[in-house]
């Protein structure tokens, strides 16, 4: 593409005039979720006391600046291109001018809520391997020249970095250079599997985090009332036994009933007719119900690639994917992209596709040395354990059926996770495989190690065992309790790989 | 055999196990053990006012309870701040540095050059008066795989920083040769 396409871009311009309208919500959204205890006192005290006069007027102002605020955020704000990087100014109060170099830009991503659907218009988040703000976004842009900015920016990277010159002749080949060209579909979720992996999600955990937080928001409501919900509750549902009842008959089924309805809810917003693509340099997500995300991956960037599922799931056979991508050189914030729904043979997909065929000749699986079991047994069950029941006996703290329940549970929990941690290893890659009742499975090339360590505890010096920990850009993977010997031998060799190939890790 | 390679025989790799570590600066035990002092000067300063200043309902006992927990420190830090420091040891090679520590767990790191995103030299108060310093590498891999050296002589850091950031260019300009 010549320059006088893209003249249009070199040109300081504005955002689209929608863009005032997200801004302004923007701002309205931080406003109540910020102020919402006051705004629920002044909701409820409407009309009532001679105090709501003074709220009236606090409101106004309050969506009076916003409002202003927000059109003035929209003329201030400027884009535009030049050579070799990316120009913004903005600020209302203070101003700042921001120049991305594009090479430092690592993904251009668009994001549409529902708002950017009417007036199709879409949100630019742009990654940049920077220092502590590491994003840059652009509330609305119209379709067209989000996409031409996009395109430019990508070709522009493209062309400035050296090791890259394959690409560029063949994209100005084709003329384009985004991850669109030759798409090759995935996984497309349907209502059906949405379903699944609402129903499948950990309610458990996520009954546990809702009562944390309808704590927390009782706590608000108090404190903005002045009344106290607990005691209500507590004179409603009177004491002992009847107590115990409402807690196992009402209260429990009741969150798990919630988070049941919550988690699907979630799902569908967030991975409504989720498309999962591949092509030759990276994957692309979309989903979304009313915000469609796009997200894209390169290749090369992944450093870890990750499947789990639980015993739910197990039954319906399927896995969520975790793309674990390193962001940015300088930063160590890592970025996982997860990808819910899988079946297995879409993660098989994925699988080879991520790493060729040829690398999985001979993989060995391997199992832990048996004193992973007896470490964990030991100090996991045994010692806490005895350590509780000295506190129950000598200082009547707590009591011995917390203590059996939780020796039991240890117990099996352990034995379980035993049998599921092993290695499967060739020279090229690494699966590390764990977990409890469910399963992980993380898969590792090599050579895109960080650096590797190699530890022994005094149990595992006695017994000449060791762990190995290999340091990547989004995360470790653990190879634990194996012989000392096998363990060096091994940190050598995954030292030769990331020393003599001289593919880029990211 | 956990892995046999076709290609090279693990034999003859680089082997880790035949490096002789370089032992940090004698001079650093002391400054390890003069932050410890300074620590075990304060709890007992801390101590004695609870013993001259008692507060209202305070019993003895938990004086004594005190000044036997602080024996137990003080014994502990001198026989182990020692045995910890001998474990410690760098070296450096051509493509990789690998640094040795932990009394308890005992972890040897290895980092290759090309994996170097950025290197200082730190200095502090009482290492300085021992002209004595840190020497930090980074990586991608965020805390847990970043190396961390102390106890080098000042110049010896300095130079010890240029080694690695030549190695580290030349490596990432012979990777991309290729």
């Amino acid at each position: 593409m010549k320059r006088s396409d893209h003249e249009s871009l070199f040109i300081p311009s504005r955002q689209s005039i929608v863009a005032i309208t997200i801004i302004l919500l923007k701002f309205a959204r931080i406003i109540v979720r910020t102020l919402w205890p006051l705004l629920l006192v002044f909701l409820l005290n409407r009309g009532g006391s001679s105090e709501s006069s003074w709220w009236n007027i606090g409101i106004t102002v309050l969506t009076g600046v916003s409002f202003v605020g927000s059109i003035i955020a929209y003329f201030k704000f400027y884009y535009h291109v030049d050579e070799d990087s990316l120009m913004i100014s903005k600020g209302v109060i203070r101003k700042t001018k921001l120049d991305i170099p594009f090479e430092r830009i690592q993904t251009i991503n668009f994001e549409q809520n529902i708002l950017h659907q009417l007036f199709n218009v879409v949100g630019v988040k742009i990654d940049t391997a920077g220092s502590v703000s590491n994003e840059v976004a652009i509330d609305a842009l119209d379709k067209p020249t989000a996409e031409a900015l996009r395109s430019f920016i990508l070709e522009k990277k493209a062309s400035l970095s050296p090791e890259n010159f394959d690409e560029i002749q063949s994209s100005q080949e084709g003329g384009l250079v985004e991850i669109e060209e030759e798409k090759n579909i995935l996984l497309h979720l349907k209502i059906k599997d949405l379903l699944k992996i609402g129903v499948s999600e950990n309610h458990l955990r996520t009954a546990v985090i809702m009562l944390a937080i309808v704590g927390g928001f009782i706590g608000d409501i108090e404190d903005a009332l002045g009344m106290d919900v607990f005691e209500g509750i507590g004179s409603w549902v009177g004491s002992g036994i009847s107590a115990i009842l409402f807690f196992i008959f009402i209260f429990i089924p009741f969150f798990l009933v919630l988070s049941f309805f919550i988690s699907l809810i979630r799902t569908v917003l967030r991975y409504f007719d989720l498309k999962f693509w591949e092509n030759k340099r990276g994957y692309k997500v979309v989903s979304g119900l009313f915000t469609r995300k796009e997200v894209s991956i390169l290749k090369q960037k992944i450093q870890i690639l990750e499947w789990a599922t639980n015993p739910l799931r197990q039954v319906f056979g399927i896995f969520t994917l975790y793309l674990k991508q390193a962001s940015s050189v300088e930063v160590n914030t890592s970025k996982t992209v997860s990808v819910p729904g899988c079946y297995e043979s879409q993660v098989e997909n994925i699988k080879f596709d991520y790493i060729p065929q040829s690398m999985w000749a001979q993989l060995k699986s391997f199992d832990v040395d048996k004193h992973y079991l007896i470490w964990h047994l030991l100090y996991v069950c045994f010692l806490p354990t005895i350590a509780w029941f000295c506190l129950r006996y000598f200082l009547d703290f707590s009591n011995y059926f917390f203590i059996a329940i939780y020796f039991m549970a240890s117990v099996v929990m352990v034995i379980l996770a035993y049998h599921k941690r092993k290695f499967h290893l060739n020279e090229h890659i690494i699966q590390s495989s764990s977990g409890i009742f469910g399963n992980r499975e993380k898969l590792l090339q090599l050579f895109k190690i960080q650096s590797v360590s190699l530890r022994q505890s005094i149990y595992q010096r006695r017994r000449s065992l060791a762990s190995l920990v290999l340091h990547t850009a989004s995360g470790n993977v653990t190879v634990p309790f194996i012989p000392l010997d096998q363990a060096k031998n091994l940190q050598d060799f995954i030292l030769y790989k990331a020393e003599s190939i001289n593919k880029k890790w990211m | 055999m956990i892995f046999d390679n076709p290609q090279i025989a693990s034999n003859d790799l680089p082997q880790i196990e035949q490096i002789e570590f370089i032992k940090l600066e004698r001079d650093y035990l002391k400054v390890l053990i003069i932050y410890r002092m300074i620590f075990l000067v304060l709890a007992l300063i801390g101590l004695f006012a609870l013993y001259f200043f008692p507060p209202e309902d305070y019993q003895m006992s938990f004086f004594y309870f005190g000044m036997g927990a602080w024996l137990v420190l003080f014994v502990a830090s001198m026989i182990l701040i020692p045995m910890a420091f001998r474990i410690k040891g760098y070296a450096q090679r051509f493509r990789d540095l690998v640094y040795r520590s932990g009394l308890i767990v005992r972890t040897i790191t290895a980092l290759p050059f090309n994996r170097v995103q950025h290197v200082d030299v730190k200095q502090g108060p009482i290492e300085r008066m021992f002209d004595l310093a840190s020497l930090n590498i980074y990586t991608a891999g965020g805390q847990s795989s970043d190396v961390s050296i102390p106890g080098l002589k000042n110049a010896d850091a300095l130079k010890l920083k240029e080694y690695i950031l030549k190695r580290t260019l030349d490596q990432k300009e012979y990777d991309e040769e290729e």
